[in-house]
């Protein structure tokens, strides 16, 4: 026989305004077991609290039901209450007697005060049934993992590992730098992008808290929040590392040219390479689909006909370091994490889905990014803005906004963001190489939200003699050595005709490839467009719905440099707050499993969303499903879906539920 | 109008693509963008009147580019239904003239025949000499075989169809006096 | 290589105007074995004076003749743009029950919807059919010139790309010529205007014209009576209103494909259009 005790809040007016608590009181009196019935203007208060513990204390009680506001409110300051009166926390039941009653009925005191004496029983029911229950600890592995090394990786990495902790950085491409590198000058300062980043890279490269693992991916993610296990896929570079020096030799002297994947195609690159010349870790890797002595060691091996292709291996017999190693393979390294950030960044829409853009046949028709490679000292072009068909500086350049944003049809119905602003910045900086260039912007409307973005954009018009069109561009099309585009100016209501001489298209900013896989291996949400799903978009912006896993920048949704540095920063500070505690507190309403009741069916495993359920063993032999308390959610599916009964939720088991049912009718 | 021509007007946010790629939008009074900006605004009259619905050449470029996925093609189409249904004085004379003679020489005859077009076109318009080199080079072309308009078997068909659907349609127009919701 | 027989539905223009696309398309089916039965009783397929004017006449008046087609129980082929796109888009209407029903109503008949309206390009698709070419069309410069109705609205009527359309080009490509690529495949050439504003013809054919010539073409071949009579009979108005001086033959694909499977050039009527094609073509022994 429990001995429960009953306290109503009256919650100042809030309750007692429209609840007849005296009345509510005065029915508690009579439900089973209940031996102490109180109420209180303000429970949450000290002396509210003061009142109950010692209620607690003096009348023996062992189990509590107070009926107040939303648990969500003050379940952990109650919880504390009966705690410091000495009994287990979760001998605790919540009659919201506020948001569920007193809030939603007011024009009906009567209706009201019944109902709370219902949610009372309830209450008292299920309370009569509740057990002790104890949180568990679990290890905290205090070293994080950063997935993708563009600007927001970068500092998630150097924050956590200012702050004392072991980071290991994985990046896809042989250098970190993501899209920032690529970029000449950024808005609205006009800063050199590789100059404000490059420090940045070199300090993750130096740093000896981090490990950076370059040409390297995620492939499996087991595990739960502070004890992840992890298996990273570290592609071979056939060089050594700790040999080479970054002299240089290698890629100097190779012979095989490749389209280069970091200038857009405008440029080539060898296959022995550095994707750019501050590239950290400023080493080469060997693009072994295009080295000429890896094609011969194929061709040896599958036994082809004709004559064998050259051996080369120049850049071996070059290197002054002997650094280079074909004898490397690609090598699969487990390794242990606490937390996982994923800053797996963006890739721009594909123009060639325009044809009447010219589906990508015309050369003097580029994307944004590929003018931030041709205005780059450091790019194909050695910063000569010229066009890609004659090498000409062209005069007459028009800008096209929203390629592949904000258009249905495309399936992309939503704004990049940072699009209007870079076309701003890239009709400056075109002014700034060639004073008599001429630049048009065909707009929709124009984006600027940001701190002095509206005045960088204003000034591109005004000094820089920017003309903007408002109106989308139909069609474009060679004529001779120009391309005429075909738009209307919705200003004056007019179809407008300019001949270009390049033609410049604002593509949007999508998932990098591979994010929906990603994704999937780490087990967190993400959308139609294969953008990742915040906790809370508007607070809890850089968490996911997985525990210890983190967020940051392109990779949630288009968003500029600014944001995606503080995110990184925000993702950081989330995995420092992690690692400065001790051990995990597991929250022990979580599902349990009879292991005597369980038929080992394993739908619950099917049924789990979490992943939080495993086949076990029992001693003789026999397939039971065992519960991983650290990833269980308690969101119930697993009891409910258990046909044995075996499966049952801590705190909401069953029997509990039933009882608040069953209560009903008495 | 929404309803009618099956297309979600209101979320035109007026881009301009469908203007800019529009072969004939520099003849038009109302370019295609503005007649979706007119309806938006309820200005029927101004779009019932407009030049825009009969030079339309309904090669149906705007409704492939729009981003928005609206059939403004079709639009413009429903534009000129209702106007013919209300009788508004249509925006150019000349192609309104045309395609009505030409409807008629269908109804009547159920092959059209070039020649016979031409010049009741011609006189319609009051101007009988008009293409007449175009004419003259056709017949020495021989392009124009039969200088009479044959009939054909079906053509009493084709008459018996047409007025079906006339008098179904005043049917319609009585039951419902006064203006069709737009 | 023996298909199904096909029901022919000719339009008006190919009595006429466009007789020799008539006869090359005869001509040219007969040759590959394919079997072109004229719709009887047929009647004009609304062209754009249906639509323009009224919504219900624009599917009866053309699905008259799928009623017809119904009952030889035939796909129907057909030659004109105009008269694919009319016959295709009143069968797509008449997709939905209720047009369906009141259709019935109208014309008292029983009609079923069955019909498969098909264009000639995708007949003579290169990909299908295999050519005997006898004369490959050698050194032969061809802008191929879809119109505005084959592709679009492309749910309804498109069997091509809507932008950068390529049957016609392989079609050429397998009797020896090349198709340039160019970027006018699609655009209108000014449709039933030539009457009420020959202005607005002049000025859009016109800009077709000069992009094919500017892409180094020949001549542009065609797939409609319409776009034909456009384009070749105002190269004199064009010249008087615009600066440049260039005349381009126009052909149909089916005189093209004709001359490659090795008729002569009066057999394909080259001779009734305004533009001459035959100096052209025999400056590259052709013709």
């Amino acid at each position: 026989m429990a001995r429960i005790g009953v306290f109503i809040c009256h919650c100042g007016t809030n309750i007692g305004g429209v609840v007849d608590v005296a009345r509510v009181v005065e029915s508690a009196r009579d439900l089973p077991q209940v031996v102490f019935v109180d109420d209180n203007k303000y429970t949450c208060s000290e002396p509210g609290q003061a009142s109950v513990r010692d209620a607690i204390v003096e009348n023996n009680l062992d189990k509590v039901v107070i009926g107040s506001c939303s648990p969500r409110m003050h379940e952990r300051t109650f919880r504390n209450t009966v705690a410091s009166a000495g009994l287990n926390p979760y001998m605790l039941e919540i009659a919201n007697l506020r948001e569920h009653c007193s809030w939603v009925h007011g024009h009906d005191k009567e209706e009201a005060t019944a109902k709370a004496i219902e949610l009372i029983r309830m209450a008292v029911a299920k309370v009569s049934r509740h057990e002790a229950l104890f949180p568990k600890e679990a290890g905290i592995t205090k070293r994080a993992l950063v997935i993708g090394g563009g600007v927001a990786g970068i500092q998630a990495s150097l924050d956590i590992a200012n702050a004392g902790y072991e980071v290991v950085l994985v990046e896809r491409e042989p250098t970190i730098g993501g899209r920032m590198a690529q970029l000449d000058k950024t808005f609205p300062t006009l800063d050199c992008s590789a100059c404000i980043l490059a420090p940045k890279m070199v300090d993750v490269g130096q740093h000896p808290n981090i490990t950076l693992r370059t040409y390297a991916e995620v492939k499996k993610v087991n595990g739960f929040v502070g004890n992840f296990d992890v298996e990273i896929l570290q592609r071979a570079k056939k060089v050594d590392h700790t040999k080479c020096t970054g002299c240089g030799t290698c890629w100097d002297k190779c012979p095989e040219k490749v389209d280069s994947k970091f200038d857009l195609g405008l440029g080539k690159r060898t296959a022995i390479y550095i994707p750019f010349p501050q590239a950290v870790p400023p080493k080469p890797v060997v693009d072994t689909d295009h080295c000429r002595y890896i094609k011969y060691l194929k061709f040896t091996e599958e036994g082809g006909e004709g004559k064998a292709p050259p051996q080369c291996r120049i850049c071996e017999k070059m290197c002054p370091s002997q650094a280079i190693d074909w004898s490397q393979e690609d090598e699969v390294i487990t390794e242990k994490f606490g937390a996982i950030v994923v800053a797996t960044g963006f890739k721009t829409f594909d123009h060639t889905a325009y044809e009447e853009f010219g589906g990508g046949r015309y050369p003097d028709v580029i994307t944004s990014l590929q003018l931030e490679r041709l205005m780059s000292a450091a790019g194909p072009t050695g910063g000569e803005v010229v066009r890609p068909s004659d090498g000409a500086h062209p005069k007459t350049v028009v800008f096209i906004s929203c390629v592949g944003s904000r258009d249905r049809q495309k399936q992309r119905s939503y704004c990049s963001k940072v699009c209007c602003m870079y076309m701003a910045k890239h009709a400056i900086m075109l002014k700034e190489h060639d004073p008599d260039v001429q630049c048009y912007i065909f707009y929709i409307d124009i984006r600027a939200g940001g701190k002095d973005f509206d005045e960088f954009a204003v000034r591109a018009q005004e000094e820089y003699g920017a003309l903007y069109l408002r109106g989308r561009v139909s069609k474009i099309y060679p004529e001779g050595k120009k391309l005429i585009v075909l738009g209307e100016d919705s200003l004056m209501g007019r179809p407008v005709e300019i001949p270009a001489d390049l033609v410049v298209l604002a593509t949007g900013i999508e998932p990098s490839d591979g994010a929906a896989e990603v994704a999937q291996t780490l087990n967190i949400s993400y959308d139609t467009h294969h953008f990742f799903v915040e906790a809370h978009v508007k607070l809890r912006p850089v968490e996911t719905q997985m525990d210890g896993i983190l967020l940051a920048g392109c990779c949630i949704g288009p968003r500029d440099i600014p944001e995606s540095v503080a995110q990184g920063g925000a993702a950081a500070s989330k995995v420092t707050d992690l690692f400065s505690q001790e051990s995990l507190i597991t929250d022990p309403m979580v599902a349990a499993i009879d292991p005597a009741k369980c038929s080992g069916c394993l739908l619950c495993v099917e049924l789990c969303p979490f992943n939080a359920i495993e086949p076990g063993t029992t001693r003789d032999g026999r397939t039971i499903a065992v519960v991983n308390e650290s990833l269980c959610k308690g969101c119930g599916l697993c009891t409910a879906g258990c046909r044995c009964g075996a499966a049952n939720l801590r705190g909401f088991t069953q029997q509990q539920l039933l009882a608040e049912v069953a209560s009903l009718w008495q | 109008m929404e309803e009618e021509s099956g297309q979600s007007i209101f979320q035109c946010y007026q881009c301009g693509k469908c203007t800019a790629g529009c072969p004939v939008s520099y003849a038009m009074d109302l370019t295609p963008r503005q007649i979706m900006r007119a309806i938006q605004l309820g200005l029927k009259d101004d779009v019932l009147s407009s030049s825009a619905i009969w030079v339309c050449l309904s090669c149906q470029t705007c409704s492939a580019r729009c981003p928005i996925e609206i059939d403004i093609a079709r639009v413009l189409e429903t534009l000129r239904h209702q106007a013919v249904r209300e009788k508004v004085k249509p925006g150019d004379k000349h192609i309104e003239t045309f395609q009505r003679i030409f409807l008629g020489l269908i109804e009547n005859r159920g092959r059209v025949h070039e020649l016979e077009l031409g010049v009741r076109y011609n006189v319609a318009s009051k101007d009988p000499l008009a293409h007449s080199s175009l004419a003259v080079g056709m017949l020495k072309k021989g392009k124009i075989t039969k200088i009479r308009p044959g009939r054909v078997k079906g053509a009493s068909e084709i008459k018996e169809l047409f007025r079906k659907v006339r008098s179904l349609e005043a049917r319609a127009a009585s039951q419902e006096p006064g203006e069709k919701s737009d | 290589m023996m298909e199904t027989p096909y029901s022919y539905y000719p339009g008006c223009t190919q009595l006429s105007s466009a007789k020799e696309y008539d006869v090359s398309a005869r001509l040219v089916c007969k040759k590959l074995g394919i079997e072109l039965r004229e719709l009887p009783d047929w009647t004009c397929c609304g062209a754009s004076a249906a639509h323009t004017l009224d919504e219900t006449l624009s599917v009866v008046v053309p699905a008259r003749n799928l009623v017809i087609a119904e009952k030889e129980g035939l796909p129907l082929a057909t030659a004109c743009a105009m008269c694919y796109s009319r016959l295709k888009i009143a069968a797509h209407e008449l997709g939905d029950a209720q047009k369906l029903e009141r259709f019935r109503e109208v014309t008292g008949k029983d009609f079923g919807n069955s019909v498969e309206v098909l264009h000639l390009l995708q007949i003579l698709d290169s990909e299908k059919v295999s050519y005997p070419v006898e004369r490959p069309l050698q050194n032969l410069k061809v802008a191929c010139y879809y119109g505005c109705l084959l592709t679009r609205p492309r749910e309804t009527v498109g069997f091509d790309d809507e932008e950068d359309p390529h049957k016609m080009d392989s079609l050429m490509a397998a009797v020896g010529a090349e198709g340039v690529e160019w970027a006018f495949k699609t655009e209108c050439c000014g449709a039933s205007l030539p009457f009420s504003r020959p202005d607005i013809v002049v000025k859009l054919s016109h800009r077709i014209l000069r992009n094919a010539k500017q892409a180094g073409a020949d001549c542009v071949a065609v797939a409609c009576p319409m776009c034909h009579s456009n384009l070749d009979a105002n190269q004199g108005d064009m010249k008087k209103a615009y600066a440049d001086d260039f005349t381009l033959p126009i052909l149909y694909f089916t005189q093209l494909v004709g001359l490659a499977l090795g008729y002569s050039a009066h057999e394909l009527g080259l001779e009734k259009h305004f533009v001459d094609p035959r100096p052209m073509l025999k400056s590259k022994e052709l013709a």
